[in-house]
C-alpha cells in the first residue's frame, strides 16, 4: 500500500502528538525525521483507467516506456493497485 | 580419430563443455539472460518421484527449487519469495502436453507491529529495527519475527488460468500456511537438529480438494533447505587435475572435485500427494514441470512508502519467465538466443524447439574444442530419436504415457514402486540397465524408479546427461533396439540408427562422470527430503 502526501503528513503529527503523550516529546531533532522530507516527484500521476483492469494497467506502462525523457522526475504513485487479473492471458507485444 | 586419444583428450572436453555452457549450477539455475535480472523467480530443479518414505509410498512428491546460490549468511533480508510472483507446478496426466493440474503458490510477507514492523523506545521514540528478527526464533509464527512469511496453495484444475481454482488448506481449515524464517544462525534458531525441529513445525498436513474419496490427505512445506544439486564447478579452469582414467572409472566418481556449491541453500517448495489424485484414466503415467510468473506490468516509485517491498507496484496479466521440467534442458540444450523463449513457452508449443533436441550442438561443441572437429565425439544417429524419446515422449514401457504428444517435461510413472534412499541407483534407469547386464535382463532389475522416469534427489542427472549426451543410451539400445529408441513415438516418419557403431565412444561413453558423485549430498529420508540448510552464522 502506498502513502498519499497527506497521509505522510498525518504519520507525522500523529507521531508528534505521541511524543507529547508520553511526556518527552517536543519538536527537536529527537523526534522521529519528517517522512515528507523525501525528494517529491512531479504531478504526474498513475490515470483511473491504470487501477481497473490488467489491460489499462499495461496501456498506460506502454506509455511510460515510450517517453525516453532522461531528466524527468518520474510518476507520483499514489494509487493503490495497478489493474491485474487471474484469467487473462498477457497482452501481445506492441 | 581413435578411442585412446579421445580418452585422452576427455579432461579438457568437459571442462571446456562446462564452461561453454556456462557455470552449471544447478540443473536450470541463470540459465537464461532474462531470468538472471530475478533470482527470487529462477526455478532451479524440479524433482518428481514415488516417496520413499516409510509407509508413504502411495504418495507422489513434488519438489520445486527457486532462488539458486544462497549464501547462508545473506541477511538481513535473507531469501524471502517474491509477493508479486506466481510460483507453480503443473501436471499433465493424459499425454496431451497441456496442464490438467497445478499447484499454485502466492507468498505473502508482512512486517509485524500491523505493518510497522518490531519497534523500539529508544529515548522518547519509538524505532524500527533493521533486522528480520527481534529475538530467538523457535515457533510458529514467533512473536520475535519481524516479518512473517506465509503462502497459499490453489489447485486448478484444467488450464493453468481459465479452470477451477481450489484453496488447498490444512486439516485445520486454514488456508494460509506458514513458511519458516530462513537459517539466520545458530544464535537465532539454534543448532541444526533446533533448526530442523522449528522447520518441521511448518510441515502442513493438508487435504487436497477433489482426489479420491480418502486419499485427499497430503503435505505441504515450503522452505529453506541445503543445495542437493552436486556439480564439477570448481575445476573447469583446472585441466592438469583431471585425467581420463578418472573420468570414465566409475570407482572414481566422487575422488578428485569438490562439490562447488555444497555449502549453499535454496528454497524448495513441496507437496506430497496421493497418487490416485494425480492420475488419470487409467494410465500411470504423468508429466510435470514448474514455472514461474510475473505481473507483466511494474512501475517504479521513486519515492517508496514504509512498508515491505514498497519500491514497486505491479499490474497486468501473470505473465511466464521461467519453466523447468527435466533437468538440463534450458541450461545446455536451447540456444542462447531462444533461452528467454523457452522460459516463457508452455510444452504445448515445443515444436519449435524440436531440432536443439534432434540436432543437439554439446556433443559437437566438444568435438570442435578439442580437435577442430565436430564429429569427433558426437554420435552420427542424427536426427538424435534417443534424446527426442527420453526427453519429449518417455520411453515405451517405461514412462511413456499411453497416448502422447511429445513435448519436454519430466514423466513419472507412478506404478513403478519407490526404492528405498539406501537402494536407489545414482545413475536412474540407465545405471540399472547396465547393472544388470543390458535391456535383455531388465526382470533382474531392483530399481526403475530414477531418471528419466521422474527424478529423485539422488540421481545423478549431471552424470546421467553426459552419458545419454555422448550416446550412452544407443549403446544400451544396440542392435536389437531394445528400448526403441530408433525412433520417436508418435511422430512417424522420424528414424536414425540409435546403436553402439553409432557413438564414438562406444561402451566407454556410459562411463562418463564429472567427478562429483551426487549420491554423497547429504538428504532427509523423508518428507520434505532435501536437508536442513547451512546455517548463516555457526
Amino acid at each position: 500500500m502506498t502513502l498519499t502526501h497527506l497521509q505522510h503528513l498525518g504519520l507525522v503529527l500523529g507521531a508528534s502528538a505521541m511524543l507529547a503523550a508520553c511526556g518527552g516529546g517536543n519538536n527537536s531533532a529527537e523526534t522521529v525525521p519528517r517522512l515528507d522530507s523525501q525528494p517529491t516527484a512531479t504531478d504526474a500521476r498513475v490515470p483511473a483507467t491504470a487501477t481497473r483492469s490488467a489491460s489499462g494497467a499495461v496501456d498506460f506502462i506502454r506509455t511510460l516506456t515510450a517517453d525516453e525523457d532522461a531528466n524527468g522526475d518520474g510518476v507520483l504513485i499514489d494509487a493503490t493497485d495497478l489493474g491485474t487479473s487471474e484469467t487473462d492471458e498477457p497482452e501481445p507485444d506492441a | 580419430m581413435n578411442r585412446k586419444r579421445i580418452l585422452g583428450l576427455l579432461p579438457l572436453s568437459l571442462a571446456l563443455a562446462s564452461t561453454l555452457a556456462g557455470p552449471a549450477m544447478a540443473s536450470s539455475h541463470r540459465e537464461a539472460p532474462f531470468i538472471t535480472t530475478s533470482p527470487k523467480v529462477d526455478g532451479t530443479d524440479f524433482y518428481m518421484f514415488r516417496s520413499y518414505e516409510s509407509g508413504r509410498s502411495d504418495y507422489v512428491t513434488l519438489i520445486a527449487n527457486y532462488q539458486p546460490l544462497q549464501d547462508a549468511y545473506g541477511g538481513p533480508n535473507y531469501f524471502k519469495l517474491d509477493r508479486n510472483a506466481l510460483y507453480e507446478i503443473h501436471i499433465d496426466n493424459n499425454g496431451d502436453s497441456k496442464e490438467d493440474l497445478t499447484f499454485q503458490f502466492r507468498f505473502n510477507n508482512r512486517l509485524a507491529n500491523g505493518g510497522k514492523g518490531v519497534e523500539l523506545p529508544i529515548g522518547n521514540a519509538l524505532v524500527a529495527i533493521p533486522l528480520t528478527q527481534a529475538g530467538p526464533v523457535a515457533n510458529l509464527s514467533d512473536a520475535n519475527l519481524n516479518v512473517a512469511e506465509t503462502f497459499t496453495v490453489d489447485l486448478v484444475r484444467g488450464d493453468r488460468r481459465k479452470g477451477q481454482r481450489y484453496p488447498v488448506a490444512k486439516t485445520s481449515g486454514a488456508t494460509v500456511l506458514e513458511k519458516p524464517v530462513d537459517y539466520i544462525g545458530v544464535k537465532t534458531l539454534g543448532d541444526s537438529a533446533a533448526y530442523a525441529t522449528y522447520a518441521g513445525k511448518h510441515v502442513h498436513a493438508v487435504k487436497f480438494p477433489g482426489c479420491p474419496a480418502g486419499k485427499e490427505s497430503g503435505r505441504v512445506f515450503v522452505g529453506q533447505r541445503q543445495e542437493g544439486f552436486a556439480v564439477n564447478l570448481g575445476p573447469i579452469f583446472d585441466l592438469v587435475n583431471a585425467t581420463a582414467a578418472q573420468v570414465t572409472d566409475p570407482t572414481l566418481i566422487n575422488a578428485f572435485v569438490a562439490n562447488g556449491i555444497q555449502d549453499k541453500n535454496v528454497t524448495a517448495m513441496a507437496i506430497e500427494i496421493h497418487k490416485d489424485c494425480l492420475t488419470s484414466g487409467g494410465d500411470p503415467v504423468i508429466g510435470g514441470w514448474t514455472s514461474a510468473s510475473l505481473r507483466q506490468g511494474r512501475l517504479l516509485s521513486a519515492t517508496p512508502a514504509a512498508g515491505y517491498q514498497t519500491s514497486e507496484i505491479v499490474g497486468g496479466a501473470w505473465t511466464q519467465v521461467s519453466r523447468l521440467g527435466n533437468p538440463l534442458v534450458n541450461e545446455v540444450v536451447i540456444g542462447l538466443r531462444d533461452k528467454d523463449r523457452f522460459n516463457a513457452s508452455h510444452p504445448s508449443a515445443d515444436g519449435q524447439f524440436l531440432p536443439y533436441v534432434t540436432n543437439p550442438t554439446l556433443p559437437a561443441l566438444l568435438g570442435l574444442v578439442l580437435a577442430g572437429n565436430t564429429s569427433a565425439l558426437a554420435p552420427t544417429n542424427l536426427p538424435r530419436t534417443d534424446l527426442a524419446t527420453t526427453f519429449l515422449t518417455g520411453i515405451s514401457g517405461l514412462n511413456k504415457p499411453t497416448a502422447v504428444t511429445p513435448s519436454e517435461m519430466l514423466r513419472l510413472n507412478t506404478a513403478i514402486a519407490p526404492v528405498p534412499f539406501a537402494n536407489q541407483n545414482r545413475l536412474g534407469v540407465a545405471g540399472e540397465i547396465l547393472r544388470v547386464g543390458g535391456a535383455a535382463n531388465l526382470e533382474k532389475a531392483t530399481d526403475l524408479a530414477g531418471f528419466p522416469n521422474g527424478r529423485r534427489p539422488k540421481d545423478d542427472v549431471v552424470d546421467i546427461a553426459l552419458v545419454a549426451m555422448l550416446g550412452g543410451l544407443c549403446v544400451i539400445n544396440g542392435d536389437n533396439n531394445a528400448l526403441g529408441l530408433n525412433s520417436i513415438p508418435a511422430v512417424a516418419g522420424v528414424t536414425s540408427a540409435c546403436k553402439a557403431s553409432s557413438v564414438p565412444l562406444g561402451a566407454t561413453s556410459a562411463n562418463l562422470h564429472d567427478g562429483v558423485d551426487q549420491a554423497v549430498v547429504p538428504f532427509l529420508n523423508s518428507f520434505p527430503y532435501l536437508n536442513t540448510p547451512i546455517a548463516g552464522s555457526r
